[in-house]
């Protein structure tokens, strides 16, 4: 039995990762918690281009609150960066963060880029990815307040 | 009651759920890509947007690429995002899975070049796989399919 737990669990072990997104999660409601992440944003040099109001959208049509919203944020080098380097990536700006809210808390997340350099393993635009990450790290460290 | 220990068979239906995903799910591309040849960016916009309308999606917005990062005026013309959803859809798949957020709302990149405009979007099914939620599949699969024919409609 033992042997067959150990097999299942190589099985498991060897299959694709999965997403693996940064986050971050502060005891605050969702209208505070936009302007902690926008204030964040603008401490890295980013501005917040659009709050997509999901959770008003939806319930404003009869659906239920998924008390999530959506914060697009970039910069103008950003994109810059991306046309000249690999405009495919122009595809997942600008950046996105996900707030979710979870009882008093909210969870805020960003879009897994880990795995946009499995599939564009071009040193340059594994640079820029990882210029990215880490700048959303710092984003999302600051509103943590780490 | 079950003569496995609770560890062992919550590693059997992990398992299990490993072997119901799709077969296909590794096969994925990342983005879909259609080409427009010969339009501009504008001509390729008015396209989508009612392609969109043709699909029962809702058209939210659209916009340049830097849109509020330089001075209204001076916004980039060669590269457009344009945004829709699908209202019944993005609260199903919500309830499911809150991470959808990742690829919610819809979105297609335009970007034009000397020969045409080259339309992008990130895959559903690629992002949904990586997430490992077997349940999204079906959802994530007919969100790829409606991309591809509202790209494709945009390009006839």
């Amino acid at each position: 039995m033992t042997k067959l737990a150990c097999a299942l669990l190589v099985l498991l072990g060897g299959t694709p990762a999965h997403a693996a997104p940064l986050t971050a999660i502060r005891t605050m409601d969702l209208p505070v918690a936009i302007d902690a992440v926008t204030a964040a944003a603008q401490n890295s040099g980013y501005q917040v281009v659009k709050v997509q109001p999901i959770d008003q959208a939806l319930v404003k049509r009869g659906y239920p609150d998924p008390g999530i919203r959506i914060l697009f944020i970039g910069k103008s080098s950003t994109m810059d960066q991306a046309m000249k380097i690999d405009p495919r990536l122009l595809s997942v700006l600008p950046l996105r963060l996900s707030l979710i809210v979870e009882g008093k808390d909210t969870l805020v997340s960003s879009d897994d880029l880990e795995v946009w350099k499995e599939m564009f393993p071009e040193p340059e635009t594994v640079r820029l990815i990882e210029t990215w990450q880490r700048d959303l790290k710092i984003i999302l460290g600051d509103f943590s307040g780490r | 009651m079950s003569r496995y220990p609770p560890w062992l068979r919550v590693l059997f239906f992990s398992f299990g759920l490993l072997l119901a995903t799709p077969a296909t799910a590794q096969n994925e591309e990342p983005l879909l890509n259609v080409f427009l040849s010969g339009k501009n960016i504008e001509q390729a916009s008015e396209l989508l947007v009612q392609a969109i309308g043709n699909h029962n999606y809702t058209f939210v917005r659209q916009q340049s690429i830097d849109s509020r990062l330089v001075p209204a005026g001076l916004e980039t013309r060669s590269v457009r995002i344009i945004y829709f959803c699908n209202f019944d859809l993005m609260s199903q798949v919500l309830a499911l899975d809150t991470r959808t957020a990742e690829f919610l709302p819809c979105r297609i990149t335009l970007l034009e070049t000397g020969k045409g405009v080259a339309l992008m979007a990130v895959n559903p099914v690629w992002v949904s796989n990586r997430m490992g939620n077997y349940r999204l599949h079906e959802h994530c699969e007919k969100v790829k399919q409606d991309y591809l024919e509202i790209m494709k409609e945009a390009a006839l």
